[in-house]
């Protein structure tokens, strides 16, 4: 298992992956506490398994493919910025350098 | 008139027999609500107007409550104790909260909880942390904060509260109430923002397993609109309580109840609620669930990993709060909204879970899930052997504000009882135990097998009956 002490570089790949922003004052305390929670997480390491115990009794829930009506312009109440039925978001693709 | 620790079948009955009217009832806790609320910060939000409920009548009928701030109502800010949501309103109701209305109950307000349902203090508020009623320096525990410091402290005979590993009765045993975690899909999820969607449930604070069970009777059944809800029925969860228990009911007292790692004065608690169930009839039985001790790991581990999924749809882009009105790109929206408006936990949570998810470390989350059908095929294999497991809910009192709050790993230690049937989506129920020579309340609870709830109410009636506690705090 791969369980080596969390890094800086690794918390700050960890930030990017997760869209926040982490001060440098930040990760040192965050790299302290999860370091702490990584220690009980290690102990799923020590769990004896004679057998795989893959008995997942998940089924599937379909329903049936009907159009219902729905009040879709409402969700647009919540938007910060609308134009017509969209909500306005700052350009997608970055430009080039 | 009526006493603000009235139980909601006293006020029903008082409402029947023409002691108090409806609108007495409603603004009696209305007027009790706003006036204690900069005290206990129970509540969000004290609505100057109930939400008005779709029948007059029914099971709930004139009852006042509070509903969890993760659960939504329809037009009214909804911020699931976030700064992120600090303005969301959504445009649709909970099923719990159109079942609650649909039985006639009055929605007094919002209840104070730790951002995103995640924190066992109340302390992770955006909106500041909610006090223990029977002490003010103290947390009334969490998420579900202010829903018992609601209930604890009179200001509502009932709210809804919401628990993913223990968010129901930690607080519940905190301020001296009944908590109860449904069987996994009993009760649905729609509306309820999610944390952790494998262990979600909405569940009902009370003052007494009758109260309830009749909330149960109102919010358990089937929903279509959530994949994940059971194919049951409602059941009124109220018709067999009579106090006595099924014959030769089979209890299996779990090893660590009774260990150094619990409060000496919980653990008389425990023991002397063991030795009321003997006298009623039990068969006692210790037994070791040795699968429980990965229960932190495997919550950690799974919790973390739904909470990143969930919360990566909150982003600034369709609803919520955004820092400014202009930005380089979409991935500054996100990051520039993400990083101001979650808390210091939800940021953890979220980190942690990415780290599980990523594909360096994705040998432990599938882990985590092997794990957690051990812990359910050993739950099940003891369910065989008893009807009915029984504990001390916390192992420790209401802690001090502030004393665990730079201390995640001390927040959830006191968890040891409460997570493993969470992760193996198995109901549970915690009741008042007693209270402890400092006046601090604190539960014990029976866990049960998959859609036991008739037997959980029928067991922890009877017991609470027995232990005959009527706990109230000086306010």
């Amino acid at each position: 298992m791969s369980f080596s002490k969390l890094t800086s570089q690794e918390l700050q790949k960890l930030a990017k992956l997760s869209g926040f922003e982490v001060s440098a004052d930040e990760a040192l305390k965050f790299q302290d506490q999860l370091e702490v929670i990584l220690d009980c997480i290690r102990e799923i390491e020590k769990v004896p398994f004679s057998e795989t115990v893959n008995n997942n009794k998940a089924i599937n829930v379909f329903r049936e493919d009907k159009v219902k009506p729905s009040e879709s312009l409402d969700i647009l109440k919540n938007a910060q910025q609308v134009e017509k039925s969209f909500f306005v978001v700052p350009k997608i693709l970055k430009d080039h350098a | 008139m009526i006493s603000p620790f009235s139980t909601i079948k006293e006020i029903r009955s008082k409402i029947k027999n023409k002691e108090i009217t409806p609108s007495e009832v409603f603004k009696f806790y209305q007027s009790r609500s706003k006036e204690l609320n900069s005290e206990y910060n129970a509540f969000i939000d004290v609505f100057d107007a109930p939400i008005e409920p779709t029948v007059l009548e029914g099971k709930l009928g004139n009852i006042p409550c509070a509903i969890k701030e993760n659960l939504c109502i329809k037009d009214r800010v909804t911020t699931a104790g976030s700064s992120i949501l600090k303005n969301f309103k959504p445009s649709y109701n909970a099923e719990v909260v159109d079942k609650i209305k649909a039985q006639g109950g009055l929605i007094l307000g919002k209840a104070n909880m730790d951002e995103f349902a995640m924190g066992a203090s109340g302390e992770f508020s955006a909106f500041g942390a909610a006090k223990n009623p029977w002490d003010k320096t103290r947390t009334p525990g969490g998420s579900s904060s202010g829903s018992a410091a609601a209930v604890a402290a009179g200001m509502v005979p009932w709210a809804m509260g919401s628990e993913t590993g223990g968010s129901l009765r930690q607080p519940a045993s905190y301020c001296g109430l009944v908590g109860m975690y449904p069987t996994y899909g009993l009760v649905s999820r729609f509306g309820l923002l999610a944390f952790g969607s494998s262990l979600d449930q909405p569940g009902p604070i009370c003052r007494t397993v009758h109260d309830t069970a009749r909330i149960m009777s109102v919010i358990a059944g089937h929903d279509p609109k959530d994949s994940t809800s059971l194919p049951e029925p409602r059941i009124d969860y109220t018709k067999n309580l009579d106090g006595r228990l099924p014959h030769n009911l089979k209890i299996g007292v779990i090893k660590e109840s009774l260990s150094g790692a619990v409060d000496p004065e919980i653990k008389e608690m425990t023991e002397h609620a063991i030795k009321t169930l003997e006298s009623m009839g039990c068969t006692i039985k210790t037994i070791e669930m040795p699968s429980f001790k990965f229960g932190l790991a495997v919550y950690f581990i799974i919790s973390r990993a739904e909470a990143a999924s969930n919360l990566s749809r909150i982003d600034g882009t369709l609803y919520g709060m955004r820092t400014e009105k202009f930005y380089q790109d979409l991935e500054e929206l996100y990051v520039k909204t993400r990083s101001k408006g979650f808390g210091a936990e939800v940021k953890r949570r979220i980190l942690l879970g990415n780290y599980v998810l990523s594909s360096d470390h994705r040998d432990v989350f599938e882990r985590a899930n092997l794990v957690r059908n051990m812990i359910r095929n050993e739950l099940d294999a003891m369910f065989e052997d008893v009807d009915l497991l029984f504990s001390p809910t916390t192992s420790n009192f209401a802690f001090k504000l502030n004393e665990a709050v730079n201390d995640p790993m001390a927040l959830y230690l006191g968890d040891y009882f409460v997570l493993p049937n969470c992760v193996a989506g198995f109901p549970a129920i915690s009741i008042p135990a007693g209270l402890s020579k400092a006046g601090l309340p604190a539960g014990v609870q029976f866990i049960g097998p998959r859609l036991s709830e008739e037997l959980l109410f029928k067991a922890a009636f009877a017991l609470e009956q027995e232990l005959g506690l009527s706990l109230q705090p000086n306010i």
